[in-house]
């Protein structure tokens, strides 16, 4: 590199603010012209770069003096959050927070029942499902009696299978015994009483049924209006 | 960085104080407004206590400020449709206007003062940006030229050159300044 090129480096740096003048070469510089000429443009341009950035710099300082900068909220957040744990306490208390005020407007929640009310519903329950299965059993009687009445040839019909059913409605009257042994069913118990007694004649059978058998159920059945008491009860919803 | 990190006002409040004014210097040169400078450089500083944490100090702090700054200045003018070729700003006079006049007092010399002035802020904005990018965050940021090369992205050769070109249109631009006429005055 020649000593103009070195002076020309040196020249362009220092217009920069990089470098100084003494590393322009001063001795080559005195008789060379054209690193004279480049000496004198470039202290030139740099009093003229100088005097941009120092007129920019005057006039931000003039604006900063009347603005200056928000330093304490530089990070736009309170100093309050930048503490972790202020932060997380900050965070917890709006939650016990909107816990609370979710607490306070929720709408009232029913009373809880009085134990009165309860046990009456509770005795209404037990009731109704009581009498729910007593229905049904005399439903049963019924529709079986109304086929024992209608169907009556001697040995024509399955007349085992008749016993069957006849000892399964005893069995079934026997498991209904303690709930009507209750107050609520004193005035129905005797009519599951007649009516048992019916099933256990038809049970006890033997061999075939005889028209007289038939006869003779018929007629208990009529003379006692079982029927009709049956029907009465459902009707009056007794049952 | 690390008590900017831990959140210790006191050392925001440093970063601000060393950085804050090259910074907004920098933007002033860029924009016309200097109400939007002062607002971006706050919002400059605001990003950099808020990322302190992501700084690596592989790069120079002051380059990785300068990077802050120049990327949420292109946002801006994204998003604004903003002309970084801006207009020249209304001038001061400050004290540093003496520097090429002794007798700055004269009403002749105050206009001549003035032109100069506009016209070497002309010169500048109408720089090539890359060119006009570098030279400004050398005379204005007074970073180094490695700060620079991490602020914008360049080598060092790269930004060299770019000052190169950027010196050589600026005295092609200026030199009917470059008189004695103007020089002395």
């Amino acid at each position: 590199m020649s000593i103009c090129e070195q002076n020309r480096a040196a020249l362009e740096r220092y217009v920069c603010g990089l470098g100084s003048l003494e590393d322009f070469d001063e001795v080559h510089g005195r008789w060379c012209p054209e690193c004279s000429s480049e000496l004198k443009r470039a202290v030139r341009l740099r009093a003229l770069l100088l005097e941009y950035s120092r007129d920019i710099r005057a006039e931000s300082e003039g604006y900063l003096e009347e603005h200056p900068f928000r330093t304490g909220s530089t990070t736009r957040r309170s100093r309050f959050l930048q503490k972790p744990f202020l932060r997380w306490g900050a965070i917890a208390a709006s939650l016990v927070l909107v816990f609370l005020v979710g607490r306070f407007l929720r709408p009232p929640s029913p009373s809880p029942m009085p134990e009165a009310t309860t046990n009456a519903y509770l005795t209404n329950l037990v009731s109704e499902s009581t009498r729910y299965e007593m229905r049904d059993y005399l439903e049963q009687v019924q529709l079986f009696l109304l086929t024992l009445t209608e169907e009556g040839t001697d040995c024509q019909t399955d007349q085992q299978a008749k016993r069957q059913i006849a000892r399964r409605l005893i069995y079934q009257k026997r498991l209904l015994e303690p709930k009507l042994a209750t107050e609520h069913f004193t005035d129905i118990r005797p009519v599951f009483d007649e009516l048992e007694l019916l099933l256990l004649t038809v049970a006890d059978g033997k061999g075939c049924f005889k028209k007289e058998d038939y006869e003779l159920w018929k007629k208990v059945i009529e003379s006692r209006s079982t029927l009709m008491k049956l029907q009465l009860l459902q009707s009056r919803d007794r049952i | 960085m690390e008590a900017v990190v831990a959140g210790n006002s006191g050392a925001a409040d440093e970063l601000v104080s060393r950085y804050g004014r090259r910074v907004f210097a920098y933007l002033v040169g860029w924009l016309k407004d200097v109400e939007e400078a002062h607002e971006i450089t706050q919002e400059v500083l605001f990003r950099v206590c808020r990322k302190a944490r992501t700084y690596n100090g592989g790069s120079s702090l002051s380059a990785w400020i300068f990077t802050v700054a120049r990327n949420l200045l292109i946002d801006r003018t994204r998003s604004r449709n903003f002309k970084l070729v801006a207009a020249s700003l209304p001038f001061e006079d400050g004290p540093a206007s003496a520097a090429l006049s002794p007798h700055s007092d004269s009403p002749e010399h105050r206009a001549m003062r003035q032109e100069i002035s506009v016209r070497v802020r002309e010169a500048i904005e109408t720089l090539p940006p890359r060119q006009r990018e570098v030279v400004q965050l050398r005379l204005l940021a007074e970073l180094s030229l490695e700060e620079i090369a991490q602020a914008v992205g360049l080598s060092l050769g790269g930004v060299k050159s770019t000052l190169h070109n950027a010196l050589h249109n600026l005295r092609g631009r200026l030199a009917d300044l470059q008189g004695d006429h103007y020089v002395h005055l």
